[in-house]
């Protein structure tokens, strides 16, 4: 069951990050690139704080909505599907906003510039970061950015049956994107252009919009996978039905 | 596009598109008003605002650099662009040569030609894969070439100039790339691999524990992805390609038979049961890539003989202005006309003709001749040459795409324009090729649905896999390009692809004799006067009766002092004549310019010098026989070819250079009627024809012929008719002519052989459900691998068994 819960974190993330590479990346290998020496060591300081704050972020929302969803669960039997559904419609409308065909998602974005003109400050602290350790934090904080990426993510995470699972499946979603951010961070701006290019896009995206697919069907029957289940507490992550050693 | 109106349409942080509900959120950053595509990028950008970071924004790599509007091609359509790279053709076309990014196989060829060729007023495309290389002509008042490169860009290949360099960067990178490619997948398989065993073997000893089996399967998942999504884009960017302009290339199948083996293995693991081809997928891309990255190594090798004469030329030239002071121009900006000035140990910048004093150059690159050359004023240099030792003026009499470099350059192209039924026949099947290789194991699967649904993937997958016909595609183009570029890095060019059809089947080898089996370099050995006149005013006449030929006697007399002749014409094969100060002269052959016999004072080679029919001088010319002639000919004739020797001359001096080098059979004093009606009574017997020659009484008999080769010193018109050029003094390279001719013939055969008995065995085998996914894959890329490997085998130029004794 952590297997799939790890895999489907990574997909995620994989994917989702040639959204971060435009975002992100080209930063992350200016600055990178500032740090003369040190390069390589901050550039994992960095993305370790972003991988960190992930988890984080997950093991709190995982809190929230198993609490919550226990809570709702008495009043609205359906309140887990509903919660899912709600996740996989954020994973397709990423996978849209990444494929450049429907780019509404990027408002919920805005729901979080609030919270970011707060933090600012203390980003600009850490900016350009002097040492692994500012870079590390920079990172933590970099991860509070309001990104429609790590929005969907939490979403998804959010539903995985309890706040630690919550948590690794952010972490395995930070993981994920860690290929695409060190590629950018120390490959440079020509790798990046090339990972940026319309047909890698498309694909991620469409990959993301059939993962988003697929969990919205399977979680009201329409295919095979589960949807059985009615304890959004207890219901592992939305896939969990399918494999055998899932429970 | 303006600058301001950019920063507006295009995210400022990351470069994409703004959305219009985003169109209104602007910041401004130094002073301008610049937007985003999203809140986060704003935001972003806001703090490294104010973080008082925006030299970041001025540090990091220009996104300009690679703008996708088509109006990056406008600049093709400077002036100053055109007359450096478009060459205006006497047709009233224009023509220039792109380099395109992005082509590796024959489909890619058939799909530029097809779509470029629907433009209007496009009239020519030849697409080269092996340089990467589109030469295209238009009607100027039709289309531009902006519009042309914006169509190549359309469809997914990145138009510039053709040079070598960037041909040679570009090929780099490609190969790095590859290189990478092939690395991600060369370890990624072998996880893969392991895994597969892990699980087979478990599998025969009676299963393991399910976690460990799921274990094995997600690795096997997470491992494949890097390798289908990263290395496996050549395949899928190519397919994608051919699918966008509905002319499906050899991709296509490779890139459906990856997708679905891939995605059929993913939602395997993801249900958790159902069988897994990672090991076969992974494999399949590790060898294509491998035979891909051989093919595009064998393509940087071969391009890299053709030099690019383009990239010796100066940037900038020094030429007299219009008050007669020197001034530095750039080179795009010369004229026909102008005087130029070049320093000691320069290159020369354009064509000319020399002015004022002698001076020595050097051609090596354009002729492969490594000594100077001794040039007189009036003589004519070329572009590319470099000065010796002291400065020279020239007057400039062509410039850019009109160089006879480029003409060098154009002949060597010509090759392909004239590609052998054979290359034609494998492009134009390709498309009509894969879309039945789709068909077929559409059917395949339909079948074995019916027979054991159980099967019926795997049996089609194998099926697409295995017949996938690229080694039918490679086994003809990479012999021939392969061949060709090691004939010409030994000064060897074959102007035209049907001499590799030909040149096996050669029986006979016809010689010129001056200036091809000798020197040409003739030089006037004794002047004997017989009138009254002196030997200096015999010379001058001479001189002045030869002004203007191009026949290597000419040579020999010197530059004339003074005056020329006038009502002056050459009879071919007999001499020329002309009138001096009222009075009619005749040069050459006696009984041509002698009225009445008259016998040579002596042995040699005599020329009698008349005046109104009144012999007034003899001139005794000598020309030197090639160093490697009696080598040549003698291993010619080794080789079981009958050897012929036809002369202009009369002199018994071909009978006796004949009988010295052992020719079968000779004529002399033939004139160019005489000569073609010989070729032709040959080629009437059934005789097929090699004819080597210079001269231009030598272009109808070169143009008959069934192979014909101009010696590098033959006239601009004789090499221009000819199918292969000497691009140095060396007749030996004949024998390496002849026989990479027979190679070639034998590994295109070899390579054909091969390509089908392969298909036409492993097809049935795979449709019958004999053949594992990843047994077609190893079977498929070894096919074509083998294919590209002997191909590969004609690099190294050989001679034949008896010339190398």
């Amino acid at each position: 069951m952590t297997l799939t819960l790890l895999g489907s974190g990574l997909l995620l993330g994989l994917m989702g990050s040639t959204h971060c590479l435009g975002m992100c990346g080209g930063l992350s290998a200016a600055l990178g690139a500032a740090a003369g020496t040190q390069q390589r060591l901050m550039a994992l300081a960095y993305n370790l704080g972003r991988i960190c704050c992930y988890a984080l972020l997950g093991l709190i929302a995982g809190g929230i909505v198993t609490g919550f969803g226990d809570l709702l669960q008495q009043w609205l039997p359906e309140t887990g599907r509903i919660l899912r559904s709600v996740a996989a419609l954020l994973v397709i409308g990423m996978g849209l906003f990444i494929t450049g065909w429907w780019l509404g998602v990027s408002r919920i974005e805005t729901m979080g510039s609030g919270v970011w003109r707060r933090l600012q400050p203390m980003v600009r602290h850490f900016l350009p970061p002097r040492t692994p350790v500012d870079a590390l934090l920079l990172g933590g904080l970099w991860g509070l950015l309001p990104c429609g990426l790590v929005y969907s993510s939490l979403s998804w995470a959010a539903t995985a049956g309890g706040p630690l699972q919550s948590a690794t499946l952010m972490a395995a979603f930070g993981l994920g994107t860690l290929p695409a951010m060190l590629v950018t961070t120390l490959g440079g701006q020509e790798l990046q252009h090339r990972l940026r290019r319309p047909f890698v896009r498309k694909l991620a995206g469409s990959v993301l919009i059939g993962v988003g697919l697929w969990s919205l069907l399977s979680i009201w029957g329409v295919i095979p996978g589960h949807g059985h289940h009615h304890h959004a507490a207890h219901d592992a992550a939305p896939h969990s039905g399918t494999a055998p050693h899932a429970h | 596009m303006s600058e301001a109106a950019s920063l507006l349409s295009s995210c400022f942080h990351c470069g994409d598109a703004v959305p219009p509900a985003m169109a209104g959120e602007v910041l401004e950053i130094e002073g301008r008003e610049v937007a985003f595509c999203c809140p986060a990028c704003r935001m972003v950008a806001m703090t490294i605002r104010d973080s008082g970071l925006t030299s970041y924004y001025r540090f990091r790599d220009e996104r300009g650099d690679k703008p996708t509007t088509p109006a990056r091609y406008d600049a093709f359509d400077q002036p100053a662009f055109q007359r450096r790279w478009v060459r205006r053709r006497s047709d009233g076309l224009v023509e220039t040569e792109l380099l395109l990014e992005g082509m590796h196989c024959a489909a890619c060829i058939w799909l530029i030609e097809h779509h470029l060729r629907q433009l209007p007023g496009v009239r020519e495309v030849q697409v080269n894969l092996s340089e990467q290389r589109c030469q295209v002509s238009w009607e100027p008042d039709v289309s531009r070439l902006s519009n042309i490169c914006s169509a190549v860009a359309a469809i997914g290949y990145q138009p510039q100039p053709f040079s070598a360099d960037r041909l040679e960067q570009s090929q780099r990178a490609e190969q790095r790339r590859l290189l990478r490619q092939l690395g991600v997948a060369g370890l990624g398989s072998m996880q893969v691999g392991m895994a597969a065993i892990g699980l087979y073997a478990a599998d025969l000893q009676g299963g393991i524990h399910d976690s460990m089996r799921e274990l094995l399967r997600w690795a096997s998942l997470w491992l494949s992805i890097p390798i289908v999504v990263y290395s496996g884009m050549p395949f899928l960017r190519g397919a994608w390609r051919g699918v966008k302009a509905r002319r499906p290339g050899m991709d296509l199948p490779v890139a459906v038979a990856i997708v679905l083996g891939f995605l059929a293995s993913a939602w395997a693991t993801w249900q958790g049961t159902g069988e897994i081809y990672y090991d076969s997928v992974t494999m399949f891309i590790f060898l294509l890539l491998t035979g891909r990255y051989l093919e595009s190594r064998a393509r940087a090798w071969s391009s890299r003989g053709g030099t690019d004469l383009n990239a010796l030329l100066p940037l900038a030239a020094t030429r007299f202005d219009a008050d007669g002071k020197l001034e530095t121009i750039p080179l795009e900006t010369l004229r026909k006309g102008d005087r130029v000035v070049v320093a000691a140990g320069q290159t020369l910048p354009a064509d000319g003709i020399l002015l004022e004093r002698d001076a020595s150059v050097n051609e090596a690159a354009l002729t492969g001749e490594f000594m100077p050359v001794h040039k007189q004023p009036g003589d004519l240099l070329t572009a590319g040459a470099v000065n010796g030792d002291q400065p020279l003026v020239m007057t400039v009499e062509a410039t850019g795409a009109d160089l006879r470099l480029q003409m060098v350059q154009r002949l060597a192209r010509q090759a392909e324009q004239h590609k052998p039924l054979l290359a034609q026949l494998a492009d134009r099947m390709a498309s009509a090729f894969v879309i039945a290789v789709l068909v077929l194991s559409g059917l395949t699967w339909l079948g074995w649905h019916f027979i054991d649904p159980g099967r019926a993937f795997w049996v089609a997958l194998s099926v697409l896999v295995v017949s996938c016909p690229c080694a039918l595609g490679l086994a003809t183009p990479m012999a021939l390009t392969t061949a060709t570029q090691a004939l010409r890095r030994q000064g060897l060019l074959v102007t035209r692809g049907a001499v590799w059809e030909a040149l096996p089947t050669i029986t006979d080898v016809v010689f010129d004799k001056t200036g091809t089996l000798t020197e040409g370099r003739i030089e006037l050995a004794e002047t004997r006067p017989v009138s009254g006149r002196s030997a200096d005013v015999c010379i001058a006449i001479a001189a002045a009766l030869e002004v203007g030929s191009s026949h290597p006697i000419a040579a020999a007399f010197g530059a004339a002092a003074g005056n020329m002749a006038e009502q002056r014409r050459d009879v071919a094969g007999l001499g020329v004549e002309g009138v001096i100060a009222g009075r009619r002269y005749r040069l050459g052959v006696a009984a041509f310019a002698v009225n009445g016999e008259v016998a040579p004072p002596g042995s040699g080679h005599w020329i009698a010098l008349a005046e109104e029919g009144e012999l007034i001088c003899w001139f005794r010319l000598d020309d030197a026989l090639r160093r490697d002639t009696a080598a040549t000919v003698a291993a010619l004739q080794e080789l079981g070819l009958r050897l012929h020797l036809l002369s202009g001359d009369r002199s018994d001096s071909v009978a006796r250079l004949a009988t010295e080098l052992g020719f079968d059979h000779y004529v002399d004093s033939a004139t160019p009627a005489d000569k073609l009606a010989y070729l032709t009574r040959l080629q009437g017997d059934g005789k097929r024809v090699l004819m080597v020659g210079d001269g231009i009484n030598d272009i109808p008999v070169l143009a008959a012929a069934d192979v014909s080769v101009a010696m590098s010193n033959a006239s601009q018109l004789a090499k221009t008719r000819a199918d292969c050029m000497l691009l140095g003094p060396q007749l030996s390279r004949l024998l390496a002519l002849l026989w990479q001719g027979v190679r070639t013939r034998r590994i295109v055969r070899e390579n054909l052989a091969w390509a089908l008995g392969y298909n036409i065995i492993a097809l049935p085998l795979a449709a019958a459900g004999l053949v594992a996914p990843w047994l077609a894959a190893v079977g498929m890329s070894a096919s074509s691998l083998l294919v590209v490997l002997n191909a590969l085998r004609l690099q190294r130029l050989r001679l034949p068994p008896s010339a190398t004794s």
